[in-house]
C-alpha cells in the first residue's frame, strides 16, 4: 500500500497515543496487531523491530519486575510470609508497560517505511520551517556516524591491548568518559565541515527555496488523515470515560 | 577581468602563529584551468580554503592580501553569496555528503538557488551524466565507494554552476577510470568559460592544466605552463614533485 508519508506520520502519532492511554495488556495487545498489520501493508521488515529493541530489553524487564512488585493487586502467586510477591494484577500492569513500549516502538517504525527526504518534504508542505525540518533530519542521518563513530573508538582502545570485560566498573566509567572527548570533539568537527559544504553549496542564500520533487495527497491520503484521527478521539473519550 | 585573482595572500591559524601562506599572489582566467601542487603540508588546502571562503569558519584565522572573484572582495560577501561564485569539492567527501539519494546531493545545490523543477532536474541529469555516474542516480551515497563519493561530491557541486571551480584533491582516491572522466569533465568545463583550479599531488592527473602553480612551506615557488614545467625533469626531482 502506497501512502503519503504525512497520512504515515498521522497513523504513527494516532497509535502511539492510544499506546499511552490504555492501560490493559487486551487493549494494547490489539494495537499491536494493527500496528504490525499496518507495517506490513507496508512491506516493511518486522525482524527491525526486534533489533530496535534489543537495546531497550534490560530495560524492559526492569520495568516488568519493578511494576509486578510494587503493583500488588488480584490473586496474589508468590508471597513471602505476608507480603505478596508475584501477583495476577501486578503480572497485568508489568505486561502493560512492557507492551506499551513495544507498541510505541512498532509505530515508531512506520516513520521508517518513507525516505527521509520525504519526511523533510512532508514537514515543508507542512509549512514547517526548511531549516527546522533539516535540522532534524540531520541530526537523525548523524546519530548512526555518531554511534559508529563511538565504536571506532572503543574498537582502537580494545586493539591497544586493553580487555574492557576485565576492567572493573569504576575504572571502565572513568576510561569511558575519556574516550567521550575525542568523539565530541570529531562530531563537533564533522558538524563544522558540514556547515561550511552546505554554505558553499548555497544554503540560505535566499530566504526561500525550491524543489525538485513535490508530494500530493490523494483521497486515499486523505481519508486516512480523517479517520485514524477521528478513532483514536473517540477511543481515548472512551477509554477516559 | 580575471575570474580570480589572488593578491599578497597571507594566512595563519592563530594569531602569533606560524604564516601557513606567505605573499602568494596569481590570477586564473575564466576558461584556464590551473593546478596547484606541493609536497604535503606546504600550503595547498589552506589556499583552497581562503580563495572559497571556508577560511572565515575558522574565528581564531588570520587573513591578511586579497581574493577577489569576478571582482568581488570575497571578504565582503555573505558565506551563501560566495556560493554563487565559487564551488568546492573538498578533500574528504564524507563530510559533504548528507542527503539520502545521490539525485538529492545534486538537486541540493539548484534547490537553494530557488530555480524551477524543470531546471533542477536538467541541472541534475546534466552533472551526473557529465561524471557518467548515472546509474549512481539513486544510490545512497554514504554506501558509495570512496571514489564514487568523490564523484558525488563534484557532481554536487558542478550543478551549482559556478564560474569558478576549486577542487581539493578529488583524484587522490579515483581509480583511473573515474580519473579519466573527470579529467574529461573538467577539460569539458574548461571550455565552457569556467576558471577552474585543481589542488593536486598526482601531477599525471592534471597534465591537461594550462598553468601548473608549485608551492613550498607556504611561498609560491613557481607558475609556469604545464608543458614546459612537466619537461623540467631536473627541479621536479630536486622538489620532490617526481
Amino acid at each position: 500500500m502506497k501512502l503519503d508519508p504525512r497520512a504515515k506520520m498521522v497513523m504513527a502519532l494516532c497509535l502511539s497515543g492510544l499506546a499511552l492511554v490504555y492501560n490493559s495488556p487486551l487493549h494494547l495487545l490489539l494495537l499491536l496487531a494493527v500496528t504490525v498489520a499496518l507495517l506490513l501493508s507496508f512491506r516493511f521488515e518486522l525482524s527491525a523491530i526486534g533489533s530496535y529493541l534489543k537495546p531497550f530489553l534490560s530495560l524492559m524487564l526492569f520495568l516488568f519486575l519493578i511494576q509486578c512488585l510494587f503493583s500488588p493487586s488480584g490473586r496474589v502467586l508468590l508471597a513471602v510470609g505476608t507480603l505478596p510477591l508475584v501477583t495476577t494484577g501486578g503480572l497485568l500492569t508489568g505486561a502493560g508497560v512492557v507492551l506499551r513500549i513495544v507498541v510505541v516502538t512498532a509505530a515508531a517504525m512506520l516513520l521508517a517505511t518513507f525516505s527521509s527526504r520525504d519526511f523533510i518534504l512532508g514537514l515543508v508542505q507542512w509549512k514547517v520551517p526548511y531549516e527546522l525540518a533539516f535540522m532534524v533530519f540531520i541530526a537523525l542521518r548523524f546519530l548512526p556516524v555518531f554511534r559508529d563513530e563511538l565504536v571506532n573508538v572503543v574498537t582502537a582502545v580494545q586493539l591497544r591491548g586493553v580487555d574492557l570485560k576485565k576492567v572493573p566498573w569504576g575504572q571502565k566509567i572513568a576510561m569511558y568518559s575519556r574516550l567521550l572527548f575525542p568523539v565530541i570533539y570529531g562530531a563537533m568537527l564533522k558538524a563544522q565541515r558540514l556547515a561550511v559544504s552546505m554554505e558553499s553549496r548555497g544554503f540560505r542564500v535566499y530566504p526561500r527555496r525550491t524543489y525538485l520533487r513535490r508530494l500530493n495527497f490523494r483521497f486515499v491520503d486523505y481519508m486516512v488523515m480523517l479517520v485514524f484521527p477521528v478513532i483514536t478521539i473517540m477511543l481515548i473519550v472512551l477509554q477516559v470515560s | 577581468m580575471e575570474t580570480v585573482m589572488v593578491r599578497g595572500l597571507n594566512y595563519r591559524y592563530h594569531p602569533g602563529g606560524p604564516l601557513v601562506l606567505k605573499d602568494i599572489s596569481f590570477q586564473v582566467a575564466g576558461g584556464e584551468m590551473v593546478a596547484v601542487t606541493g609536497l604535503s603540508g606546504c600550503g595547498k588546502s589552506t589556499l583552497c580554503f581562503c580563495i572559497s571562503g571556508a577560511a572565515r569558519h575558522n574565528r581564531d584565522g588570520v587573513m591578511s592580501g586579497d581574493v577577489l572573484l569576478n571582482g568581488k572582495d570575497t571578504r565582503e560577501l555573505r558565506a551563501a553569496e560566495l556560493a554563487l561564485e565559487v564551488g568546492m569539492v573538498f578533500q574528504d567527501p564524507e563530510t559533504q555528503l548528507f542527503s539520502p539519494t545521490v539525485e538529492d546531493e545534486i538537486a541540493f545545490a539548484p534547490e537553494n538557488l530557488c530555480l524551477p523543477t524543470a531546471q533542477i532536474r536538467e541541472r541534475v541529469d546534466h552533472a551526473l551524466d557529465l561524471l557518467g555516474i548515472a546509474a549512481l542516480r539513486e544510490a545512497n551515497p554514504y554506501k558509495l565507494s570512496g571514489g564514487e563519493k568523490h564523484l558525488v561530491a563534484l557532481a554536487a557541486v558542478l550543478a551549482l554552476d559556478p564560474p569558478v571551480l576549486l577542487l581539493d584533491e578529488v583524484m587522490s582516491q579515483l581509480d583511473r577510470a573515474g580519473k579519466k572522466r573527470v579529467a574529461a569533465a573538467l577539460q569539458r568545463l574548461r571550455d565552457m568559460g569556467k576558471a577552474v583550479i585543481a589542488v593536486e599531488h598526482n601531477l599525471e592527473a592534471v597534465s591537461f592544466a594550462d598553468r601548473l602553480l608549485v608551492m613550498e612551506k607556504g611561498t609560491l615557488l613557481c607558475d609556469e605552463p604545464t608543458a614546459s614545467f612537466l619537461a623540467d625533469r631536473v627541479f621536479l626531482n630536486t622538489r620532490g614533485l617526481l
